[in-house]
């Protein structure tokens, strides 16, 4: 982001001030302010971390208009509790899922974290992880919302999400057909 | 089953309760519903994900990686439909596909589909489990232009490699239980013209192939590994660092050179195979710094001893080794006379 050159020293003194702090200060779109650790944002958000490095954080609190309150409160304790933990060793696991990309399974405290979680509080964070660029806060809640899916026939997952089913019944039968084997065991 | 899924699905839903019926899933970019289709236990699982509304009919065929495993009723057939539906799917990255005594023709129905699209790796594993020696037609190998690293385990079907055509990012390629149907060009398919980046070799448990000639300027890894059947084996790699030939040319009965080996740059040689310096001709290895000859038994009857000189002989070739992998073999003595048991100890010498 592009720091406004007309605002002059006070600017420049305010922003070397801003460098020495260790946390940084983030506003939610009803503008609610937020502290969170400036190493901890940085790490695990590659916006924060651009945003950090390219000087455009505000003292003041930097304007998150796309994240509510409650997910930018979730977000910042995610980061919060993330630098404070120590990471369990070699959790790496491909068996569980297809993804080739090795992924590190939930740590205990991140499933917890994403289990006391309501439907919407879920996507909220889904989504405000997706606006940070936080590769790992990602994983870890679209791996939860995987196993809200997992084990169950395509009527129950609808039902789960309140997904509407929009196909004509003669839609449906060409797709079970197409695709028949991927429904062998229902 | 059904009941209990409807219960959870209940639980789930509940608390929510500010949810009011809006679909948050079906919201998320296409992005983010292939990143949870990622986590799901299987590509059939993601394919399900279709039937959900016209939202989800094609999210599935963004999926950048493939996997079929001993599906019961998938074929060649539904897997290239599957490879071929999309015509705006995303680049594929890795396919995986593993048959249950699987004929030539089910991996012949995708692998065409596979070798236009895929921008990744390619695992095949045809299991067997009846070993009786079908005489099949040959697996025919497309092409892949664009694969970075191929891994074939057919269960011994007979394999055809691809007459033309250049595995331009081709960096890895393994060939396990695989038929070479005689005279195959192995060597002229790896070799550099066609394969120009190809680092790592290894064919391991193969049979029918007797020549092979490899002329590499890429190579750096090179594994043969009970090729059964091999006559002559020729190695011009200028950067290979690593060579493991076992057990491919004991059956050694001609009275021509078998093998030429030129490697410079050669770190690592496993070589426990027929070696005669008369018939194979190693060249000269100044970085070489680890040597594991062929097994040298220790004790047991003379008729089993005579392979001792192949150890012996490779190891007079050199002055001085900074690792040296022995193994030496015993016979055990039985109480049963039928029963020849032997057990191996594995000594290494290293130098400072």
């Amino acid at each position: 982001m592009e720091v406004d050159k007309g605002k002059g020293e006070a600017e420049e003194t305010r922003k070397v001030a801003e460098a020495d702090r260790d946390t940084v200060t983030l506003k939610s779109s009803d503008g609610k302010l937020f502290e969170v650790s400036k190493e901890a944002a940085a790490r695990l958000s590659t916006v924060l971390a651009g945003m950090i490095a390219g000087g455009s954080i505000d003292d003041n609190g930097t304007d998150l208009k796309q994240i509510g309150s409650e997910a930018l409160e979730n977000v910042v304790d995610y980061c919060n509790k993330h630098a404070n933990s120590i990471p369990s060793a070699a959790l790496i696991s491909s068996s569980i899922s297809f993804n080739t990309a090795p992924f590190k399974e939930p740590e205990e405290w991140e499933r917890k974290f994403v289990d006391r979680l309501s439907h919407d509080a879920l996507f909220d964070l889904v989504e405000a992880a997706n606006f940070l660029g936080m590769e790992r806060l990602l994983d870890v809640t679209c791996h939860k919302i995987s196993e809200m899916m997992k084990g169950k026939s395509p009527d129950q997952i609808r039902e789960v999400f309140n997904i509407k089913n929009d196909y004509t019944k003669e839609e449906l039968e060409e797709i079970r057909q197409e695709l028949a084997w991927a429904f062998y065991d229902d | 089953m059904a009941q209990r899924g409807g219960e959870l699905a209940a639980k789930a839903a509940k608390p929510s309760g500010d949810a009011a019926g809006e679909d948050r899933l079906s919201a998320l970019p296409d992005d983010l519903l292939v990143l949870i289709l990622l986590h799901l236990d299987d590509t059939a699982e993601a394919i399900r994900t279709s039937y959900f509304s016209r939202r989800w009919r094609r999210v599935w065929t963004l999926l950048p990686v493939l996997r079929f495993d001993l599906l019961p009723e998938v074929n060649g057939v539904a897997i290239r439909r599957i490879l071929d539906a999309p015509e705006e799917a995303a680049p594929l990255r890795w396919i995986s596909v593993t048959t249950l005594d699987a004929g030539p023709e089910s991996a012949a129905a995708w692998l065409p589909v596979a070798a236009r699209r895929l921008s990744g790796e390619l695992n095949y594993h045809n299991l067997r489990v009846k070993m009786n020696d079908r005489d099949d037609e040959d697996l025919q190998l497309p092409c892949f232009e664009k694969a970075t690293t191929i891994k074939l385990d057919i269960g011994f079907l007979g394999l055809a490699l691809p007459p033309h055509g250049i595995f331009g990012r081709l960096t890895e390629l393994f060939l396990w239980r695989v038929r070479f149907r005689s005279p195959s060009d192995l060597g002229g398919v790896v070799s550099s013209p066609r394969c120009p980046c190809l680092k790592k070799l290894e064919v391991s448990n193969s049979r029918g192939l007797q020549d092979l000639s490899i002329h590499s300027e890429s190579l750096v890894r090179l594994k043969l590994e009970v090729v059964r059947g091999l006559r002559h084996l020729t190695i011009m790699a200028p950067i290979l660092q690593k060579l493991g030939v076992v057990r491919c040319i004991l059956a050694h009965d001609s009275t021509e050179s078998v093998a030429n080996i030129s490697a410079p740059q050669l770190v690592d040689l496993d070589w426990k195979d027929f070696y005669d310096p008369q018939y194979v001709h190693l060249g000269d290895f100044e970085e070489l710094q680890q040597v594991a000859p062929f097994y040298f038994v220790a004790y047991g009857p003379p008729d089993i001893r005579d392979k001792n000189q192949y150890c012996l002989s490779l190891l007079q070739r050199f002055q001085a080794l900074y690792c040296l992998h022995l193994t030496l073999m015993y016979r055990q003595v039985s109480a049963h006379p039928s029963v020849v048991e032997y057990c191996s100890c594995k000594l290494q010498f290293a130098t400072s």
